[in-house]
């Protein structure tokens, strides 16, 4: 709905009388001042109003001020609690309408947002390569009670013992040449059983001893007192999978059991330990530097529109 | 904390400018101040108190207030005496006590308020002038009263802009800086303002003609 204009007595009377007021100030100029000078001429009205402009004008110019009442000298404790100390400043260029508060507040609360954004980003710190923590993994992850490291005798297919022949994908968690090579281990003098063991010919039983691994022997073996050499490391993967022999240090169970690829892949995804921790970049310092960023900025927003709502009160 | 501006030369050196007395002596004594002079800030306190007062009292109708509005901005002009940069001290320290009035008068809430009694005592008098006829310093009087009640009873910021233009002399555009509104704005205060006037001393206008 546009503006409907006002032709009402009431209006008229009312943008005379602003055209008066401007007039007598001398602010109108060309037209308008010879329109309102022509007003004054017809309305009698508009020339009283003119006329009692002019004597307010002047007695408003001319009013005297009431006495003081009050001497106004500071004190010496006025002054100590007026002296400017640290504190106060820092106040005041919080408090400051035109001070940096606010510009820096911004650019601190922006920062903080675009660290957040960028952390939450995937393939940010290289992130991307590490979704499959098990291969870029350069150390293993600690295997925890019941996985591979055979610390539960009798338990040839997910816990095998020192000697038993484990499935491929057993040194999967080892490394990148464990992955890439499936190959069993097994007690010295046992017979090394693979997947495909049967279109192999027959075993060796010698096996031969790797070199040892200062990983795998650093590693312990949580949940066992005895600590297979092993698999525990991807030296030891690595080791296996160039070497093709089976290593291993007990002999309970020499007997030969053979996995099946089906039950052992099942049982590795089921012993595999989750995304490896020490693989993943750390993501807390950036995280927590963006969100200190952003406190900080929305802070000093905060505390300049306090401060200056304060001292308007 | 220190300022690290060249304060022994800063100060003067800007001052160059007005080369009256009065201004050299505000400069030295904001000077003496810098250095921890507190008698050098009173001599201008003493200096411009009845000045900053009659501004302000103007502006602010309510007595009590307007002292208060004063008071705080001498303590204000103490605090930052070293954001002083000349070369006006007077000037400077008029602004301070504008806004310090504009300060008081957003923060107020709007009361009745008995603006000035000694001026609706009939005992004070404004200061004699040549006239020494009782009638006419009568008529002068009760005018006074008259429009001081006026402009109390307008709104602030008529009554601001009207002060600073009538009484103090400033331009629209220095009102404008003052108040931080536009000069548009300035003029429409002050020609809402003596309409306003006009419209409250109606009955009264015969005063003002005689």
């Amino acid at each position: 709905m546009g503006h409907v204009p006002d032709h009402t007595p009431a209006a008229a009377a009312v943008e005379h009388a602003a055209m008066i007021a401007a007039l007598d100030a001398g602010d109108l100029a060309g037209d308008e001042r010879d329109r309102a000078a022509r007003l004054v001429d017809r309305c009698a009205g508009c020339a009283a109003l003119l006329g009692d402009l002019a004597i307010i004008r002047t007695a408003t110019a001319t009013l005297p001020a009431p006495p003081r009442r009050r001497d106004y000298r500071l004190s010496d404790a006025d002054a100590a609690r007026l002296r400017p100390s640290a504190w106060r400043s820092v106040i005041g260029w919080l408090g400051a309408p035109r001070s940096t508060v606010r510009p820096l507040a911004g650019g601190l609360a922006a920062l903080g947002i675009a660290g957040l954004l960028l952390t939450a980003t995937p393939g940010f710190l290289g992130q991307a390569t590490t979704s499959v923590p098990t291969i870029a993994a350069p150390v293993a992850a600690p295997v925890g009670a019941g996985s591979l490291n055979g610390a539960a005798p009798g338990n040839a297919g997910l816990n095998p013992a020192p000697g038993t022949a484990v499935a491929p994908a057993a040194t999967a968690s080892a490394g990148p040449a464990a992955v890439s090579a499936p190959l069993a281990t097994s007690a010295p003098g046992g017979p090394v059983t693979t997947p495909n063991a049967a279109a192999r010919p027959a075993p060796s039983p010698v096996a031969v001893e790797p070199p040892p691994s200062p990983l795998a022997v650093a590693l312990p073996a949580p949940g066992g007192p005895a600590t297979s050499p092993e698999l525990t490391g991807p030296a030891a993967g690595a080791t296996a999978g160039t070497s093709g022999f089976a290593t291993g240090a007990g002999a309970a169970d020499s007997g030969s059991k053979v996995a099946p690829p089906e039950a052992s892949s099942a049982q590795r995804n089921a012993s595999l330990p989750p995304a490896s921790g020490p693989a993943t970049p750390d993501r807390t310092l950036p995280l927590v530097l963006s969100l200190a960023l952003l406190v900080a900025g929305v802070g000093l927003l905060v505390t300049n529109r306090v401060l200056r709502g304060r001292a308007r009160r | 904390m220190d300022d690290p501006r060249p304060r022994s030369s800063g100060v003067v050196a800007r001052a160059a400018g007005p080369d009256d007395a009065t201004a050299r002596r505000d400069h030295v004594l904001v000077e003496r101040a810098l250095d921890g002079d507190l008698g050098a800030f009173n001599q201008l306190v003493e200096a411009y108190q009845d000045l900053c007062h009659a501004l302000v009292a103007r502006m602010v109708p309510d007595p009590d207030q307007a002292s208060d509005a004063v008071q705080e901005a001498f303590f204000s002009a103490y605090r930052n005496l070293r954001s002083y940069h000349g070369p006006s001290f007077r000037g400077w320290l008029t602004r301070i006590a504008i806004n310090a009035a504009m300060d008081l008068q957003r923060a107020r809430k709007r009361r009745p308020v008995s603006p000035y009694p000694e001026l609706d005592d009939d005992s004070w008098q404004p200061p004699a002038g040549s006239e020494s006829d009782p009638e006419v310093i009568a008529t002068t009087g009760e005018r006074q009263r008259a429009l001081v009640q006026a402009m109390s009873a307008i709104a602030p910021d008529q009554r601001t802009a009207i002060v600073l233009f009538d009484v103090e002399g400033y331009d629209y555009a220095e009102i404008a800086g003052m108040t931080g509104v536009s000069l548009g704005t300035v003029k429409s205060r002050i020609h809402r303002g003596r309409l306003a006037l006009r419209a409250l001393l109606a009955d009264r206008m015969e005063l003002f003609r005689s």
